[in-house]
């Protein structure tokens, strides 16, 4: 009895192994979600170990739209996030557009330029 | 009205309650302080400092400082383009986006940038505003990390 019992729990460990071989979902660990509030250090960094590895992203609109890496946006593990445009992604991480700082959400294939710079202020301190 | 002292006591315990819970979602601004980011490489021992704000209403603002050593409160005038400052903007943990990186253009103390980059929609949400730092060293610019602003809820 012991013995079929461990005979069945290597076939199924077996097959387990098989199938994440053949779809690598089955092992992907990575996580969506908004930003966690008690992530947010007041007067410090963003918590990243906190954060899940995709964060909600809504651009200007009132919903979420897609994800964007964390460390797009963060500092995470020493490394400053970039500067420039960053991909914004749906939950089988295929880009459908990208975030640009200044205009915010701009969909793939369409142009920069279409899209109305959002507006900022720049303050000088005496 | 006859109210016996126990229950008088309590009632004025909830109203308190009841009216700081409006202050503070009826409040305007929510600032970090500013806080101690590193030495001014240019200017030392003088310091950079960072602030992160959430400005009435849902308007995110980010500011880069130089100050005396030992403070954030006693500005330092720098050359143009020694400070720069970014800030994301974040409406209950969802990143809406980013402006920046501004640099102050002038001989400054202190340089920010502000921007409603998040939607408002009715209800109440969290709002949060993230600053990112610049400094120039003589021959790049030095990043600094970041500052969090407390959340405001509109």
């Amino acid at each position: 009895m012991r013995g079929k019992l461990l005979g069945m729990a290597a076939i199924a460990a077996g097959a387990i192994a098989i199938l994440t071989l053949v779809n690598p979902a089955l092992s992907d660990t990575r996580d969506f979600g908004p930003v966690p509030e008690e992530a947010f250090v007041v007067g410090t960094e963003i918590n990243a170990d906190l954060v899940p590895d995709f964060v909600e992203y809504a651009g200007h609109s009132d919903g979420v739209i897609g994800y964007v890496a964390k460390g797009d946006i963060m500092w995470v593990d020493g490394e400053e996030p970039p500067e420039g445009p960053i991909p914004v992604v749906d939950r089988e991480l295929n880009v459908i557009g990208h975030d640009v700082p200044g205009r915010g959400f701009v969909p793939l294939g369409a142009d920069p330029a279409d899209i109305a710079p959002v507006t900022s202020t720049t303050i000088l301190y005496d | 009205m006859n109210i016996q002292p126990k229950r008088r006591h309590l009632l004025v315990v909830l109203v308190s309650v009841l009216t700081l819970s409006f202050a503070s979602i009826a409040l305007a601004t929510a600032t970090s302080g500013r806080m101690y980011k590193g030495e001014n490489p240019i200017q030392p021992p003088n310091d950079i400092c960072g602030e992160a704000i959430i400005r009435d209403v849902a308007d995110n603002v980010g500011n880069t400082f130089s100050s005396s050593n030992g403070t954030c409160w006693s500005p330092v005038l720098t050359n143009p383009g020694v400070l720069g400052v970014r800030v994301h903007g974040y409406r209950d943990g969802v990143y809406c986006g980013s402006a920046g990186y501004v640099y102050n253009s002038s001989i400054t103390s202190g340089i920010g940038v502000g921007s409603k980059l998040c939607s408002n929609p009715s209800g109440f949400q969290n709002f949060h505003s993230v600053s990112l730092h610049r400094v120039w060293n003589g021959s790049s610019y030095t990043s600094l990390g970041t500052v969090t602003s407390p959340s405001q809820t509109y």
